[in-house]
């Protein structure tokens, strides 16, 4: 198609991306959560064969992540 | 042909009935679907006329490539003058009903008047009757649609109908066909209700001619290779649209309690609770994508019922919104509202709202009847939705609308209503996100998520991407962001996407085949070769931009003739004077800039061709033709 992505059929099937940083990478098949290997932040993931999703945050770790989002900010 | 099909102008006040065939000069300025409706209604419509009163012209129809082999090709478009917001009233929904209307022999009906007790119509063949719906007034949604294709002795027979809020003329009650598709906005079935229209039934045996046929299945083949491959279509054929909250709940881009949270922390209402209730999923005609569930209900009261979605829509309403945090109740309210015949994203608001005026005062027991109106109340946003669609207590108070009911209410309620031009937001947020708040502005129907939000701006593509899309087919090198909380070039990506889904929308192909929640999908390229392959009409990409930009631009003239001034394209206070108090450190504490705001209302404005009043000029007009409409022609 026109913006030309056809090229990589199927190649993000198995890849999320982090909704804080945005960066993407690939967690191992089938595990339940995971961290991003960029910023930290953890993600509940869901899989439907290798899809893969971001279900939801890992909220129990929510607040500590934003304490140190807003430290590294001030800092 | 596809091109053959004909117009039926019925007057339900005289019964009288004529048709007649569709110029293809006429079909070369708005193809079909919800373009050629528009041309009717300014057509056709008196200025000024009640939205409830027999004036008022109502327009069912199915797009140019409808029941083509093009993909999705599926949808119907309703118009009329809308009595919620008494500016341009249009919806469209999914389902079979379509692709059986052209094979009844008609793409148009214009319906005036008001029939003196309940009908409905029966279309089949070239023939159309107008019957009596005396027994089938006061039936459900569902029980409708079984009922006439009882009485019509036929199960094939694809029925649209009003449920009892658009008999009890609930402003924004729906049009629906099937268990779910629903012509959700703007309150259409509230116009087929104040007509006695109960419903159209169609079925038919004529054969749609494809100009290209090998050459058009072919090309469909490769579409449907091609859209399947992406992860977007996987996901959506899994989970449905509901997928979205993923993204918008976990950054902090929804609306809960009204307007007071942007974001449901601890949210557990997923797509992926779906999982333990789905038997299954369903498409509508020609589709691929499946992308709504069958469920049935397991506890409680409603234990047993089957039921159809939910969409993303319903998990704001009776869960963000609200905040509920109980995936059953999106389950049942979807369910209710879908029986009822009723808007879900603007009853969840109503309700919202009504919470938010509870919480502060505004409303009191004495006026819920006792109901206590407190967040994440599931069983009082149940009992919400049968007052509202029933006419009952306070419900009959909102069953009028964001703004009458303001206006009943009184104090100081209408500061916590969250709607754009007397129709309410999607329960998203759009403090983080000036193009999506844009988009909202400016919608010619109300607040509008479907007609122009730019909704993979969210996903922060590299500007090279964005300019593959949004650099043509006319021309564009002005600023483009990849940062969604810029305001940089943002009315361009509002005033393309406005194009593409207005082009799609008088094709009748599913917004979810373009690029709206995937960069990857149809553009107006693909669509030329649609259009070409399957009716034999040439058009280039830029002259099907150009007949989008005609569409909407007679809407843009219904609203002004209807009293739209630059002031109804604008925001509630709330976003500029309340910053997001949570949610990812993107999207938290930040509010719309008044000045920044403004400045993209001028620019969205000069891409159009619009004066700084949001009129357009003489030169666009003769440029798109209209400048001698109404022409009354057709």
């Amino acid at each position: 198609m026109t913006t030309g992505t056809s090229k990589r059929k199927g190649k993000r099937i198995g890849e999320v991306r982090c909704q804080n940083c945005f960066v993407r990478f690939w967690p191992p098949q089938g595990v339940e959560k995971v961290p991003c290997p960029e910023c930290g932040w953890e993600w509940y993931i869901s899989w439907s064969g290798k899809l893969a999703k971001i279900r939801k945050p890992v909220w129990e770790s929510w607040e500590r992540h934003l304490a140190e989002a807003k430290k590294e900010t001030e800092d | 042909m596809a091109l053959n099909r004909e117009i039926a102008y019925i007057d339900l006040s005289t019964a009288e009935i004529k048709t007649a065939p569709i110029p293809i000069g006429v079909r070369q300025l708005y193809l079909g679907g919800r373009g050629l409706d528009m041309y009717l209604l300014y057509n056709h419509l008196e200025p000024g006329v009640d939205p409830l009163g027999p004036d008022n012209v109502l327009t069912v129809s199915a797009g140019l490539l409808v029941g083509t082999p093009a993909s999705a090709s599926a949808r119907t478009h309703i118009g009329a003058k809308s009595p919620l917001t008494g500016f341009v009233g249009s919806s469209n929904m999914g389902g079979f009903f379509a692709p059986e209307l052209r094979f009844a022999g008609f793409d148009h009906l214009v319906i005036k008047g008001k029939a003196d007790g309940p009908i409905y119509l029966w279309i089949h063949d070239g023939e159309i009757e107008i019957r009596d719906a005396s027994d089938i007034w006061g039936e459900n949604i569902f029980d409708t649609q079984e009922l006439i294709k009882d009485e019509l002795g036929d199960p094939e027979v694809k029925v649209l109908c009003i449920g009892i809020a658009g008999e009890n003329l609930v402003r924004f009650a729906n049009v629906m066909t099937g268990m779910k598709n629903a012509a959700g906005r703007t309150g259409m079935g509230a116009v087929m209700g104040s007509k006695n229209l109960k419903a159209i039934a169609v079925r038919g045996t004529m054969g749609l001619e494809i100009r290209f046929p090998e050459e058009s299945l072919e090309y469909n083949r490769q579409l449907i290779e091609h859209i399947g491959s992406t992860k977007f279509a996987q996901i959506m054929q899994k989970w449905g649209t509901m997928f979205i909250y993923g993204v918008t709940n976990t950054t902090g881009l929804v609306r809960v309690r009204n307007f007071q949270l942007n974001q449901q922390v601890g949210g557990n209402i997923e797509c992926e609770h779906i999982e333990k209730y789905s038997l299954g999923t369903e498409g509508c005609y020609g589709c691929i994508l499946h992308c709504r569930h069958k469920y049935q209900i397991k506890d409680g009261p409603y234990a047993g019922t089957y039921a159809e979605g939910p969409e993303y829509t319903s998990q704001g309403a009776f869960g963000m919104e609200v905040d509920c945090n109980n995936f059953e109740t999106i389950l049942v309210g979807n369910h209710l509202v879908n029986m009822y015949g009723v808007d879900t994203l603007e009853i969840g608001s109503m309700i919202a709202w009504a919470m938010e005026l509870y919480e502060k005062g505004i409303l009191t027991d004495e006026d819920t009847g006792g109901l206590k109106l407190e967040w994440g109340n599931d069983q009082a946003v149940l009992e919400m939705i049968r007052c509202i669609a029933e006419r009952k207590g306070l419900g009959d108070i909102l069953a009028e609308g964001p703004l009458r009911a303001a206006e009943k209410i009184g104090q100081d309620s209408i500061k916590y209503l969250i709607h754009v031009k007397g129709m309410s937001n999607l329960h998203s947020d759009e403090r983080s996100t000036p193009s999506l708040a844009l988009g909202i502005a400016t919608g010619s129907r109300g607040s509008d998520h479907l007609r122009s939000r730019p909704a993979i701006d969210l996903y922060h593509l590299p500007e090279e991407l964005l300019r593959k899309i949004y650099g043509g087919p006319k021309p564009y090198d002005g600023p483009l962001s990849s940062d969604y909380t810029s305001y940089e070039g943002k009315p361009r990506m509002v005033q393309w996407q406005e194009m593409m889904y207005e082009a799609i929308d008088c094709t009748g192909i599913c917004k979810y085949h373009t690029i709206f929640l995937s960069p990857n999908l149809i553009r107006f390229e693909e669509l030329s070769k649609l259009i070409y392959l399957n009716t034999g009409l040439e058009f280039t990409p830029e002259e099907i931009w150009d007949i989008a930009d005609r569409a909407y631009t007679i809407e843009r003239l219904f609203n002004i003739r209807e009293g739209l001034t630059r002031e109804d394209d604008w925001l509630v206070d709330r976003y500029f004077d309340e910053p997001t108090p949570i949610g990812l450190p993107i999207a938290r504490d930040k509010c719309i800039d008044r000045e920044k705001f403004k400045q993209m209302i001028n620019e969205y404005y000069e891409l159009h061709g619009w004066d700084e009043d949001g009129v357009p000029r003489p030169e666009t007009l003769k440029k798109l033709g209209l400048d001698g409409e109404p022409s009354h022609k057709l």
